[in-house]
């Protein structure tokens, strides 16, 4: 007489079977398992009696596996009861070989995952539905700014049309006298601002559709100058129309990796919050300040956004970027700003800050330099393929970053753009870089200057001068002198820049 | 999506709860919180289904009850009686089984029967003899007693 009652105290359903796949025992809990008495499971000879799996062969897997005198482990199964259709299990099954005075048996353990599994699916669809809400939240924060931003941008579109009708009934008045031909150049002129003004109203218009749609997390290289000037011209008819003056300071011409709108709904947010601050407030003089200023200790460019406003009480600045913290009358302002900037700057690997709040606010946006960001970014393709190769793209046009950045992600290669010689000579000790792209004619240091510190600083990789034509004498002098191994002469191709970087790439013959 | 429905009663110092559908991962005892009554009853008669998840749930719920309150548990299906027996804390010290169902089979009819009995009819954890009401022949207890019967040891 065989004992398992061992198996009676077990949490697991277990069914021993013996080599013909025989049930020889069972205990309690498989009596609950399979949801029969222990009368009825008594009478079943095998186990495919009382289960069955529509995407697994049980009985084949346990003539696979009772052959073999070892621990197996099945797959994760779905499992039904064919006496209740109703009860589906996601199972995995242990055989474990017992040796008994009747010869070879194998408890079958079922471990049931069906909670685990139901939950898993639970929280994935959750998180599609949150993931989905959060970009509905972000797109309703943009449409309330657009909205409170359009009563003063109508005026704004108002101001070149006027512009252009007026100048466009000159040119019928001009176009009616006798001796039209000597009024050609006042016809000209006017011709000209009427252009103007309705390039104007196009400008104005692309601006809000840009901003409106629904962009992807699509990030590029570009001049945070030219954002920070279209970001305030956004609010600058309100800020206009409660007497507050926005000044900026550029003290760095930082580019950054960026998604444009996004940032740009992040400067505009902060500066309407700081014009909104000082119109409540009843200050006379108002002024807001955005500057840009580079900090190399923290590897990171800083854009401010100070004012002249009433400041921030301290109650409210320990909740300021949480959700549905307003300062604003209730019905005016969603509460979200803040919170949905925050989010926007980590998902730069930036941060926003309040960095002042007594005698007015500063926030500061940090932003990491785009040569760290670039790298940092790409760091998943690193670990997964050592093999990739880092190519380090050097020039002041933000334009050149991101058309070669386009060429170079759809190869195995990856980008890492710089448009300051300083920061990427700079980050060259610090990562491993196997080919340096230069732009030869940069206005802090041209390519060969750029080479020449490289070189002293240690780096023996490869360099490419990307130029014009009038410098192929200076480079075929730097490919001697320095070791440059090739040139992309503007404009360049996608074919002549892949053939050129790849060449470039090949190992040496010593 | 909540599968579970309570429905109350109070009656002065008592309260009948009864519990009707799923107590799973949505269960959601919330409305029954920090209940004070001194005699509070859960009927699970029209309870379906019960996972890990619910008695977690369940568990929880029950530590918010008084002390001072006395707890019933009325006419409790087999799938109750199962988690009773297998999972600590599912049922309170100091609570009672007033009833509940056993599994019963006649042979003459070749007939499954769920029973209603009073915790007071088991005697030394043994199933009451119980007559087939087509045929009138005695019943068999269809499932083990010992195991069963347990929890009448830690009530």
């Amino acid at each position: 007489m065989n004992d398992f009652t061992s198996f009676d105290h077990l949490f697991d359903p277990v069914v021993v079977i013996n080599l013909k796949q025989e049930m020889v025992y069972f205990n309690n809990q498989a009596s609950i398992f399979f949801k029969l008495p222990p009368r009825v499971l008594k009478s079943k000879s095998n186990l495919i009696q009382i289960s069955d799996s529509a995407d697994f062969d049980i009985e084949a897997w346990f003539s696979k596996s009772l052959l073999s005198f070892d621990v197996q482990i099945s797959p994760e199964i779905r499992l039904h009861l064919p006496h209740d259709p109703e009860t589906e299990y996601f199972i995995i099954m242990k055989l474990i070989p017992v040796q008994t005075n009747s010869g070879a048996n194998f408890a079958v353990v079922f471990h049931d995952m069906t909670v685990e599994k139901t939950l898993h699916m639970k929280y994935r669809e959750q998180l599609e539905e949150l993931k989905k809400t959060h970009a509905q939240i972000l797109q309703a924060d943009k449409l309330t700014t657009l909205g409170e931003l359009t009563a003063n941008i109508s005026h704004e579109i108002n101001n070149p049309l006027t512009i252009a009708a007026g100048h466009s009934e000159i040119m019928r008045d001009y176009l009616t006298v006798p001796n039209v031909s000597e009024k050609i150049p006042q016809l000209q002129k006017a011709n000209q601002t009427v252009l103007e003004s309705l390039e104007r109203v196009n400008q104005i218009i692309k601006n809000m559709k840009d901003f409106l749609h629904q962009s992807e997390d699509q990030k590029e290289y570009c001049n945070l100058s030219t954002l920070i000037d279209s970001a305030i011209e956004w609010v600058q008819p309100a800020a206009k129309k409660a007497n507050v003056v926005i000044e900026k300071q550029f003290n760095d011409s930082s580019v950054a990796l960026v998604n444009r709108i996004k940032i740009e709904q992040v400067i505009i947010n902060l500066i309407k919050n700081s014009v909104d601050a000082i119109s409540e407030a009843g200050i006379k003089d108002g002024h807001v300040k955005v500057s840009l200023t580079k900090c190399d200790k923290d590897q990171q460019t800083y854009i401010d956004v100070k004012d002249n406003g009433p400041g921030m009480p301290e109650n409210i600045k320990q909740n300021l970027f949480k959700p549905f913290q307003s300062t604003k009358d209730a019905g005016s302002g969603t509460g979200l700003g803040l919170s949905i900037c925050s989010k926007i700057v980590e998902s730069h690997k930036g941060r926003l800050e309040l960095i002042e709040s007594e005698n007015g606010c500063t926030f500061r946006i940090k932003l990491p330099l785009i040569e760290v960001y670039s790298y940092t970014r790409n760091d998943p393709s690193l670990t997964r393929n050592m093999k990739l190769k880092r190519v380090l793209v050097l020039d002041n046009e933000v334009q050149i970053l991101n058309v070669l950045n386009a060429f170079l992600s759809e190869e195995d290669l990856v980008f890492i753009g710089s448009s300051d010689p300083v920061d990427a000579l700079s980050f060259l000790q610090k990562a491993n870089i196997d080919l340096v792209v230069a732009d030869f004619s940069m206005p802090v240091m041209n390519g060969s200057e750029f080479s020449t510190k490289a070189r002293e600083s240690g780096y023996s990789g490869p360099i490419l001068y990307m130029t014009s034509s009038k410098f192929i004498e200076q480079f075929n002098k730097d490919k001697k002198n320095l070791d440059i191994s090739g040139l992309l002469i503007k404009p360049f191709s996608k074919e002549d820049v892949m053939k050129t970087i790849h060449a470039a790439l090949k190992p040496r013959e010593d | 999506m909540k599968r579970l429905t309570i429905n109350k009663q109070i009656l002065q110092d008592e309260l009948n709860v009864e519990l009707v559908g799923a107590i799973d991962e949505d269960a959601d005892f919330k409305e029954l919180g920090g209940l004070e009554q001194k005699n509070i009853s859960f009927d699970f008669e029209k309870i379906t289904m019960i996972n890990s998840c619910g008695i977690r749930e369940w568990i929880k719920f029950l530590e918010t009850i008084s002390d001072k309150s006395n707890i019933v548990y009325r006419n409790c299906p087999q799938i109750i009686i199962e988690q009773i027996n297998m999972v600590h804390g599912f049922f309170r010290k100091g609570a009672s089984i007033e009833s509940f169902y056993a599994p019963y089979f006649c042979e003459n009819c070749n007939k499954e029967n769920k029973v209603h009995l009073k915790s007071e009819q088991v005697k030394n954890r043994k199933a009451p003899k119980m007559e087939c009401q087509t045929c009138g022949e005695d019943m068999d207890f269809d499932a083990i007693e010992a195991q069963y019967f347990s929890f009448l040891g830690k009530v």
